[in-house]
């Protein structure tokens, strides 16, 4: 079930991406190729064939209900497709291979390259640009990058291919994921509403405590006094003040490093979000 | 033997006198004449010596009696009669004092410490001058200013605010005793020097390439200097608690006069039975404890402060004996003793107080649910029914 990218089509894909920035005419005309790829194309080989054969059926079911393409596929670099970044690359694949749905060819690709471990998910259409906006599908990535961190290749792409559902259903209803809609999974629900249950309930027993402890203060009034600072005359009669220098201790923290967030970008009626996992 | 006691009669009708704390004068209970401490002192001045020297020289009586009882009662063994358990009602038992009211001739014994008391058959203020004459005689009083009923009321007051106090208590609150009571206290004077020795630390924190930079100065601070007290109060009695007593604290030592028998009636007085050496180690403490916090209080300029170590001399002053005037009030509940102070000058008033359970339990269930419904409402207001309906979605 293994499908070559490179071969017969890579020819067409760089062209494609070359000459699509040239004119409008030519960014439509790619629509009208030929060539197709499965929603599913292993050319890393890092899943079984029964995996692919389980992730292309839940995404043509996606396509079939939504009547959008959710593309996923790998390879070892990137680079070897594209002289461009792996966005750009991801675009000339889907422009390449006439990926997308419809007229409007609306559709979705997550591209992981496997070698530098770079990922770029993009989507074209206005269903794609409207169900998978920047905001919602930078967020969609935390839930299935940190799989692909572990190497949990086919748990990622069932991650991917959940919320692709999940996100196309929100924006089916009108109201699409994003900063101001904010997808949660099960797992996030459930921890927040434990957090929320947790401080519901240790917050007051923390007040209600002080609070006992301070009127239990108030039936106390009797304490031996310690000091006898108002018997003083005249105030301390300061005689010797010495504040000397002694030494100086360094301590270095090395300043933990920035990761780099993912990076989002616009092309061609293209969004995309890209980064490393 | 029986103690020489005095009480102060009014010279116009002879009924008893008593201080009046509003006045700051002695009055007959009866005549209401008036007459200044002084006019009193004057008065009875050539009383209370003939009292001293009556308890003297019947002290040395009763010594003889004692021999010649000694002497009877082995004469008595010797023909066979036990008579070791006879005890004469005039001698003073073990820790106890008996004396005859002047008044209505009642035979009366008080605590040994006892200095000044009233009959409590015929409420006759009585003075007992042997109790406070020469070196046991005070330095200072400080009068009365404040009444019975000004501790009564000052009661009422501690009770306000107080969350957990029993209803019941406030309510049948009855009250077991209250008297007025002159408590002996040593008054200290001294000078504490000394050092102390801390760590003074300084940090400067910057950025270097790739590290967050601190630069942490350290300084050996030193602090040397002087304290002088003047008149540190220490309760000399055995009886009075000591937190009770410092929790009294301050006293307006500008209205301290010098000790007269004549402030005495119509209150209670102890002579101290706790000595000077006892005593001074508490007031030692105060004054070390106190330079040690006013040389603290010179450290400054540095963002952390280790103490290091501190070396404390006392030079000891003199040392007053002093009467201060205390409010006692006695109470008991549920079987339990309640004692309660009040500050006979200043209206200070101190006193634990009982804690009903079942309204502790109920107050915490009280905040507890008044704050678990707001941060519950908090909780909402950042997003919890979004979350909810999200599950439900």
């Amino acid at each position: 079930m293994k499908r070559t990218l490179k071969g017969i089509f890579l020819s067409l894909v760089m062209a494609c991406f070359l000459l699509a920035p040239a004119t409008a005419l030519a960014a439509e005309s790619w629509m009208l190729e030929e060539a197709k790829l499965w929603h599913v194309t292993d050319e890393a080989d890092i899943l079984s064939d029964g995996e692919e054969l389980a992730l292309e059926e839940q995404a043509q079911a996606i396509e079939d209900q939504y009547g959008f393409g959710v593309y996923m596929i790998t390879v070892d670099d990137y680079r070897a497709y594209s002289d461009g970044g792996v966005f750009e690359t991801a675009m000339a694949i889907y422009k390449g291979y006439s990926l997308g749905v419809g007229p409007g060819k609306d559709g979705l690709l997550l591209l992981l390259s496997i070698d530098d471990r770079d990922y770029s998910l993009i989507t074209y259409g206005d269903q794609g640009n409207y169900a998978f906006n920047d905001e919602g599908r930078t967020r969609m990535t935390d839930f299935f990058l940190d799989d692909f961190a572990n190497n949990s290749w086919y748990d990622g792409f069932a991650d991917y291919l959940e919320w692709s559902a999940l996100y196309l259903e929100a924006a089916a209803a009108g109201t699409p994921y994003s900063d101001d809609n904010i997808p949660m999974s099960t797992g996030d629900v459930a921890g927040a509403i434990g957090v929320y249950l947790l401080a519901v309930l240790l917050i007051p027993l923390i007040i209600s405590f002080v609070v006992i402890k301070v009127m239990d203060g108030k039936m106390k009034s009797v304490a031996a006094a310690s000091q006898a600072a108002a018997y003083v005359v005249g105030g301390l009669n300061l005689t010797g003040q010495q504040d000397v220098f002694s030494h100086v201790t360094v301590t270095q923290v090395p300043i933990p490093k920035q990761e780099s967030g993912p990076s989002i970008s616009h092309s061609g009626g293209f969004s995309g979000t890209s980064g490393k996992f | 033997m029986s103690t020489q006691v005095t009480n102060y009669q009014c010279p116009a009708c002879t009924g008893p006198l008593h201080f009046e704390t509003s006045t700051g004068r002695l009055e007959c209970a009866y005549c209401a004449s008036v007459f200044t401490t002084e006019e009193v002192e004057a008065l009875f001045a050539e009383k209370n010596e003939r009292a001293v020297e009556a308890e003297r020289v019947a002290e040395e009586k009763a010594a003889e009696a004692a021999q010649r009882e000694a002497e009877a009662a082995q004469q008595a063994a010797e023909e066979g009669w036990d008579l070791s358990s006879f005890e004469d009602w005039g001698s003073n038992p073990e820790g106890m004092r008996a004396y005859n009211c002047p008044s209505c001739g009642a035979d009366l014994i008080c605590d040994e410490s006892t200095a000044a008391t009233a009959c409590p058959y015929c409420d006759n203020p009585t003075i007992i001058p042997s109790q406070l004459h020469g070196v046991l005689k005070p330095d200072y009083v400080i009068p009365f200013k404040l009444t019975k009923e000004d501790a009564i009321a000052a009661l009422k007051e501690h009770y306000k605010g107080r969350p957990f106090l029993p209803k019941v208590f406030k309510d049948e609150n009855h009250l077991d005793e209250i008297k007025g009571v002159y408590v002996p206290f040593w008054l200290f004077d001294g000078e504490a020097y000394g050092s102390a020795s801390y760590e003074g630390l300084r940090s400067f924190t910057f950025r270097r390439g790739d590290f967050m930079v601190t630069e942490t100065s350290h300084f050996n601070v030193h602090r040397e200097g002087s304290v002088a007290f003047s008149r540190i109060p220490v309760d000399a009695s055995k009886k009075m608690d000591n937190d009770y007593m410092d929790s009294l604290e301050p006293y307006d030592y500008g209205e301290m006069q010098p000790f007269s028998t004549a402030y005495l009636p119509g209150f209670f007085a102890d002579k101290y039975d706790d000595t000077v050496e006892e005593c001074s180690e508490r007031a030692d403490t105060r004054a070390r404890t106190t330079l040690v916090e006013s040389l603290r209080s010179t450290v400054g300029g540095y963002e952390v402060v280790f103490e290091r170590g501190d070396f404390v001399n006392l030079k000891r002053g003199e040392v007053k004996y002093a009467l201060l005037p205390v409010w006692l009030l006695n109470t008991t509940w549920n079987g339990q003793r309640y004692v309660f102070t009040m500050n006979g000058q200043t209206g200070k008033f101190v006193g634990h107080l009982p804690t009903d359970k079942g309204l502790r339990r109920s107050m915490w269930l009280k905040v507890y649910g008044v704050a678990f419904v707001a941060c519950l409402g908090l909780a909402v207001g950042l997003g919890l029914l979004d979350l909810f309906a999200m599950l439900g979605g």
